[in-house]
């Protein structure tokens, strides 16, 4: 990332247009059409929400699945810059890439999902702040984090030299982006241990509504570690994807690596959680009826890849660290979904589902998450290059 | 680099401890009750169901009818809504039956102001009244998910909708007049005032035919307490007011808040602390 | 406006006061003052202005109607028509009841406008044609509306009586082949009082000219130049059929169970619900029956663009929304569940990232097959490497 890396990027290899980036594309568009009915039409027309589920898919997939996918960045920044664990440090681009679109279009939704959208500078404006407002804390703060990750992008824009035909002379904001890039690092570590725990501490004044397997004052806590190993499995995932698109070189020992802090992350996590529900005195409900069911799948899908990490064969598969990469993401895309949405309860029965519209939007956005990425890796130097290359020598 | 490493685990650690477990030195009190609050007794023994404090609530809040039959022949709320705020709804069980009110609650230390980003949702600091403002809202709706009793509702079959829920008729205080709903409620079974009289009124009922009543007046103390209290003959959790322990939620989240940011000091310490260990390994990369 | 009060009605043909009994009279008097929505310590106010003022000349142009209102008025019972245009109104002309005919009868209607110029109340009955120079009503070889023209100026109030009158009425149906027109239309920029009704009720007509007697000065009016006493509120809410509704208890057809049982006529196309009249209240013909007490739904005469234009037996649209005589229950389920529809898209979208996350998995598990460990490049499937 910075002149003294180890590892060297370059654009994506082949065209930009292929099967792939055509059928994102047209997923996109036919997102873009269902996100113009909603903005006619209103939420009441497109989606489902209603009076006792006020947050339903598009902020439980686009805010809280897809920051946490787009927290590899975070995780991976703490390894690299905090713990200096420089091996990780091929990865970082892709994901930076990934969490900057995953937060940008994070922040879309949500203006998607805002009811009175023109009225969103509110955000910005002193007088208005409420400093009680736990999403207050959260928008501010993963606004600061997205400007953050695109600002972390900027070296590999600049080192493009030539954008849309214009010759940018990269000197004097070089040298300033890299005297600062500190600044910028820290940020990146800081904001989202911030703005993660308060995605669970919004939850924390639902109070009853929340069921009392997931309504907890731990929320914080368990809302930073499920979206570091997000982070961790999208990182994962998305090397593999990008180099089997490619044919860019696999990362099998460094993944491996990888996997193994995730693992005892979640066994920590798992630890804490359930020795919350002992102090709680809450294990008879845990298996009682649908939320028990929930609760224990939830639970099953962070056991599965610790015990897949477990063993050095399979750690350092290729295959399994993809396996364990999936469960990391579902496990703790299902216990934010839980606690959003499924055992999110209005006391009086209300049913939920998402419209037709409301899910055509969330796979819109992928697919305009998926242009992009194809078109960003395409143009600027993000994935590594396919031999490790010191820079200098490349120069 | 070891140290480094040992000792950033290790603040990582405290600061994990005291973002998951506030040390309740910081814990705000709840919020009390300010002498001049105004609110509402509703006594479920005296309500006949006659559905006038549906009716004058829509009249003198200009409020659109909300049908729920094919024909649309009534206006017939199933609950609260963006066109219904002020409801009358049957519980029914065996032989025994009661109706109950549903509408804001005007909590003491109300959630939905706590969680508003953008000061949409106001206290009134003298009558209590919690007041919405459209022109300021933003429409996240954090409020519904934050209200315990799940009052503020939004128009969602609007374009650019608002949050709507009742506001104690306040453009009917302003002018020295009671709420519609107190109005026009013929046998007096919802009874408008100061909350303190009619905490009085409520205990004074309970003594006087204790037979009569669940004996508790719901909103004294749940949530933190309410500026609407409820008399009913049955137990309240089944008239769908929930059982909520006495300390408001927003007493909880925002100690958390508070205890975490307060003086943004850990936000500052922790930024302190990545800055210097991203510096060291920064120019580190660059000697190597 | 004028008042009445200045001016004495003691000229004219009728007989005094006297005849009529005292007691009778002041319960006249109070009948009107319930009509009108006032205490019955009204009433001898009332009394005391049709004492001490005389009677009111009233001139009564018929044109495109049927006679129905005057009908109707000749059917009220209390006072009875003899004793109202005898002794509590002086009616000076009125084709259907004057004594002579002919140039006589003309002869009375230019002495009266002559005599009483700027003191009668004028009513008029039944629509005015204005196509074809407005031949389709000519009354002593003058068309109705230069009659109309010719006689309103001297009046000091003018009254619409019934729908075709006060609004045009059956003649004014479509296609409308005269071109029938409201009296309030001709008459544009001086206010018409419109007592509409297919027939009006007779008590509204007499307490607005007992009331314009008495105050000097026309009773309030709606939207419509309806006196609001009378046409304040809809028939629904009046109906003794009422409970019905709100419990939801209707008839399906003529004659059904619960035509038979009184149940409520709006789903045989009743109007009350978008008619504002009081019928309800002061029902007809002293027999204290309406068309809806004896099974037959309203049809909504007292109503511009309802009577004689909405089909019969088309559901009334309902102005005033209450609520019914059932409740919501405490825990009442809403909101939207699962659909086919959206089942499947969420199923295709989850099995679709399924489908792929096994797939890659699959193709990752070949690609490192025995090579564990190895962080050698490897194309996932046939990609060239450089």
């Amino acid at each position: 990332m910075q002149k003294g890396a180890t590892y060297s990027y370059e654009p994506s290899p082949g065209p930009l247009w292929n099967k792939a980036f055509a059928a994102a594309l047209a997923i996109a568009s036919t997102g873009a059409l269902a996100i113009l009915l909603r903005l006619f039409f209103g939420l009441g027309f497109s989606t489902n929400l209603n009076d006792g589920h006020p947050w339903g898919l598009w902020i439980t997939w686009d805010v809280l699945v897809g920051t946490g996918l787009g927290c590899g960045g975070f995780g991976l920044a703490l390894l690299v810059y905090a713990l200096d664990k420089r091996e990780f440090s091929s990865l970082m681009r892709p994901a930076i890439l990934t969490g900057a679109l995953g937060y940008s279009f994070a922040g879309f939704s949500v203006i998607l999902d805002l009811g009175r959208y023109g009225n969103v500078y509110h955000l910005f404006m002193p007088s208005h702040w409420q400093f009680n407002s736990v999403l207050f804390e959260v928008a501010l703060c993963i606004m600061a984090y997205t400007l953050i990750l695109w600002i972390e992008l900027v070296p590999a824009m600049l080192e493009r030299k030539v954008i849309l035909g214009y010759r940018i002379r990269p000197n004097i904001l070089e040298r300033w982006l890299y005297r600062l890039l500190f600044v910028v690092l820290a940020l990146g570590m800081l904001l989202p241990i911030m703005h993660q725990s308060s995605l669970g501490s919004l939850l924390i004044i639902a109070g009853h509504k929340v069921h009392p397997l997931w309504q907890s004052i731990l929320f914080p806590a368990y809302f930073l570690i499920s979206a570091i190993l997000m982070g961790y499995g999208a990182v994962v995932i998305e090397c593999y994807l990008t180099s089997s698109l490619y044919g860019t070189p696999f990362e099998v020992r460094t993944l491996g690596r990888l996997s193994g802090i995730a693992a005892w992350l979640s066994l920590f996590y798992l630890f804490v959680r359930l020795e919350d529900l002992t102090f709680r005195g809450l294990w008879a409900e845990a298996l009682e009826g649908w939320p028990g069911m929930l609760f224990v799948v939830e639970n099953a899908l962070y056991v599965a890849p610790i015990w897949i990490v477990a063993n050095k064969e399979r750690r350092n598969n290729a295959g399994w660290q993809f396996v364990a990469a999936i469960l990391f993401i579902a496990a703790s895309a299902l216990y934010r979904f839980n606690t959003y949405w499924f055992a999110y309860n209005a006391h009086v029965p209300w049913r939920y589902f998402p419209s037709f519209l409301e899910i055509l939007v969330v796979i819109g956005l992928i697919g305009m998450e998926v242009v992009l990425y194809l078109a960003a890796i395409h143009f600027f130097p993000i994935l590594p290059a396919s031999r490790p290359v010191l820079a200098s020598s490349e120069k | 680099m070891r140290m480094n490493r040992r000792g950033f685990l290790q603040t990582l650690a405290i600061g994990g401890g005291a973002l998951s477990a506030p040390s309740f030195a910081n814990a705000r009190q709840d919020k009390a009750l300010s002498p001049g609050a105004l609110g509402l007794l509703y006594d479920a023994t005296k309500c006949v169901g006659c559905q006038a404090c549906v009716i004058a609530c829509k009249e003198v809040n200009g409020m659109p009818p909300e049908f729920s039959d094919p024909d649309h022949l009534w206006d017939a709320p199933l609950g609260l809504s963006a066109s219904t705020r002020n409801v009358i709804a049957l519980y029914k069980e065996g032989g025994r039956h009661s109706f109950v009110r549903q509408s804001c609650m005007h909590c003491v230390d109300p959630a939905c102001v706590s969680a508003c980003p953008v000061k949409a949702l106001t206290k009134e600091p003298k009558t209590g009244v919690v007041h919405y403002d459209a022109g300021t809202c933003i429409g996240c709706r954090y409020c519904m998910v934050a209200c315990p009793f799940n009052v503020p509702k939004f128009e969602w079959g609007s374009a650019y909708g608002k949050i709507v829920k009742c506001q104690l008729c306040d453009h009917l205080l302003a002018k020295g007049e009671k709420p519609g709903c107190s109005s026009a409620c013929p046998t007096g079974a919802i009874q408008f005032g100061g909350v303190q009289k009619l905490l009085q009124e409520a205990h004074a009922r309970l003594k006087a035919a204790p037979g009569a009543y669940y004996p508790k007046v719901y909103g004294e103390k749940e949530g933190g307490g309410t500026q609407v209290i409820f008399l009913s003959a049955l137990p309240f959790e089944k008239l769908g007011l929930p059982d909520l322990p006495d300390v408001s939620s927003a007493t909880l989240s925002e100690t958390i808040m508070h205890t975490t940011y307060k003086g943004f000091g850990m936000p500052i310490f922790l930024f302190a602390l990545f800055a210097f260990i991203a510096r060291r390994n920064l120019q580190k990369g660059k000697e190597e | 406006m004028a008042t009445a009060k200045k001016f004495s009605y003691n000229s004219g043909s009728g007989k005094p006061l006297a005849d009529l009994s005292r007691r009778q009279f002041i319960k006249f008097c109070g009948c009107v003052a319930a009509a009108l929505g006032m205490p019955a310590s009204m009433a001898p106010k009332i009394a005391r202005a049709i004492e001490q003022g005389g009677r009111l000349p009233v001139v009564w142009l018929s044109f495109q109607g049927c006679t129905g209102c005057t009908e109707s008025l000749l059917r009220s019972t209390h006072p009875t028509l003899e004793k109202l245009i005898f002794e509590i109104i002086s009616l000076e002309y009125h084709e259907t009841l004057n004594a002579g005919a002919g140039i006589q009868a003309e002869a009375a209607l230019k002495e009266t406008l002559n005599r009483d110029a700027g003191r009668f109340v004028l009513v008029a009955e039944g629509a005015i044609p204005l196509a074809d120079k407005g031949v389709y009503v000519r009354i002593n070889e003058q068309a109705g509306v230069d009659l109309l023209n010719e006689v309103a100026p001297k009046a000091l109030a003018v009254i619409a009586i019934g729908s075709c009158a006060s609004w045009g009425g059956i003649p004014s149906a479509g296609p409308n082949p005269t071109g029938a027109k409201s009296v309030g239309s001709i008459l544009e920029g001086r206010p018409v009082v419109n007592i509409p009704g297919c027939p009006p009720n007779p008590y509204n007509f007499l307490s607005t000219v007992l009331y314009f007697a008495t105050f000097g000065k026309l009773p309030e009016l709606d939207a419509h130049n309806r006196p609001k006493f009378a046409y304040g509120r809809l028939i629904h809410e009046n109906c003794e059929r009422r409970p019905h509704f709100d419990a939801g208890r209707f008839a399906k057809a003529f004659g059904d169970d619960g035509h038979r049982k009184g149940f409520c006529l709006y789903k045989l196309g009743c109007k009350g619900p978008e008619t504002f009249a009081n019928c309800q209240v002061v029902k007809f013909g002293d027999v204290e029956a309406s068309p809806i007490s004896i099974g037959h739904p309203c049809f909504g005469c007292t109503e511009s663009g309802v009577g004689f234009e909405k089909p019969m037996f088309q559901r009334a649209d309902i102005q005033r929304f209450t609520p019914p005589a059932f409740y919501p229950h405490v825990f009442e389920p809403r909101g939207e569940g699962v659909t086919p529809l959206t089942a499947a898209l969420g199923g295709v979208a989850f099995g679709g990232a399924i489908g792929a996350g096994y797939a890659l998995t699959n193709r990752l598990f070949k690609a490192t097959d025995g090579k564990e460990g190895a962080d050698k490049p490897k194309g996932g499937g046939a990609h060239e490497d450089e």
